[in-house]
């Protein structure tokens, strides 16, 4: 006889599911069989070998021989669903060729379905969470190019500035203009797109930041992260306060301080940046002619 | 000896190859015959490594048919303090066990010796 460890249980949680599945008048012998074969099984090869059969056991014991009749099913409901299932498959597996065609054909048009479901869901909220989505808008230009009149989204560089001063009606203006430059902090260097924006485009776009405050954007020398970049520079630090260095694409450089932090993106989102800065230093890094095609965002009315 | 016995087929009485084992074991055991010991006994007597699942279904089939009695025993403390269900051979399952051995001793004994001749 061996040597019954007091201490040892039986896994908890496969013992739960059998008292579920088990009828009660068969629980106590069906599971004494089981606890003796895991009591010996511990004493002889270790406890994991002991589980491992245990829970095998358990699996393997889940047979209709054993299963309780729960109250309140109406037993002939279950009579009958049975037959249907047992029927239904049997004609399955005497024409297997066209139950296969049916089925497959029906699974492969609710999958379409849902496709087209989900993506039409997320195409029709895209950006909607900013607040004044109704008033901001995208200015673009016609233009004659001799092949008729085309549309175009980069508008000059200073429109912005006539729109707001020759018109009442606009109150705030951002331009918006993207440029490559290549940012360090300490060891991390890489190429990234940055984004040249007026301090009020913080305020038409809802850009909720974890850290720092909207209005810093209008300080040229500050930098504002996303939250994604803000992981890839400075991993677990709080970047708030330090300073980066940024070399331009055209050539001039600059060092910023870390001012905000923006959160997450939402899902569906088109309008992003990665680093923002002010529109300022859009002459240190590059030379700024008076008129010329730049990128240009939102008007708010 | 080349007689034919002529049997009288009563309802209920075939007996699968794994339920006449686990039968004859429970006659082994005389008295002693629960799942876990004849699954043991299984094991070591034939090398069949057996689930006590299939020997618990064979077990509650064999009573259903009436082939064999149980009773439930003290409780243990090797199985934590919970009761057995012991297991024993009635009169018809003697007559079964009895009736498929003389079935397969006769059919055997009607087998020429030419069909164990291979060139």
């Amino acid at each position: 006889m061996t040597q019954i460890n007091r201490k040892l249980k039986v896994p908890f949680l496969a013992h739960l599911f059998f008292k579920w599945y088990c009828r009660n008048s068969m629980y106590e012998e069906i599971h004494g069989d089981l606890e003796e074969f895991f009591y010996e099984r511990a004493a002889e090869k270790g406890l994991f070998r002991a589980r491992l059969f245990y829970y095998y056991n358990v699996i393997r014991c889940c047979q209709p021989y054993l299963w309780g009749t729960p109250k309140g099913i109406n037993n002939s409901s279950i009579s009958m669903f049975n037959n249907y299932l047992k029927t239904s498959i049997r004609s399955m597996i005497r024409n297997p060729l066209t139950s296969f065609i049916n089925l497959f054909g029906l699974a492969i048009a609710v999958g379409i379905c849902m496709v087209v479901y989900a993506f039409l869901q997320n195409d029709i909220n895209i950006d909607r969470h900013h607040e004044h989505k109704d008033h901001v808008f995208h200015v673009t230009i016609d233009v004659d190019r001799g092949n008729g009149i085309e549309a175009y989204g980069k508008t000059p560089l200073p429109l912005g500035q006539m729109l707001v001063d020759d018109f009442s009606q606009v109150k705030a203006m951002s331009r918006v203009h993207d440029g490559g430059a290549v940012i360090k902090y300490e060891d991390n260097v890489f190429h990234e797109r940055v984004r040249f924006a007026d301090a009020s485009f913080l305020e038409m776009m809802t850009f909720p930041l974890s850290s720092g405050v909207k209005t810093s954007l209008a300080d040229p020398n500050s930098i504002i992260l996303s939250h994604d970049a803000a992981i890839k520079y400075f991993g677990d630090e709080d970047p708030l306060g330090k300073t980066v260095s940024v070399n331009f694409n055209g050539g001039g450089r600059k060092s910023f301080t870390v001012t905000g932090v923006a959160e997450k993106f939402p899902v569906s989102h088109i309008i992003e940046f990665s680093f923002l800065v002010n529109f300022e230093n859009l002459s240190v890094a590059a030379p700024a002619i008076a008129f010329q095609d730049w990128r240009q965002m939102v008007n708010g009315t | 000896m080349q007689t034919k016995v002529n049997f009288i087929r009563m309802k209920g009485e075939s007996l699968g190859e794994f339920e006449e084992i686990v039968l004859l074991t429970v006659g082994v055991l005389f008295d002693d015959a629960y799942a876990v010991a004849i699954t043991k006994e299984i094991a070591e007597q034939s090398g069949r490594n057996v689930n006590v699942s299939a020997v618990h279904k064979s077990l509650y089939r064999l009573e259903k048919k009436g082939m064999l009695s149980s009773r439930l025993s003290d409780p243990e403390s090797k199985r934590g303090g919970k009761r057995k269900r012991l297991f024993n051979i009635t009169p018809f399952g003697k007559t079964t066990l009895d009736n498929a051995m003389s079935l397969r001793m006769s059919l055997r004994q009607q087998i020429p010796d030419l069909a164990f001749q291979w060139k």
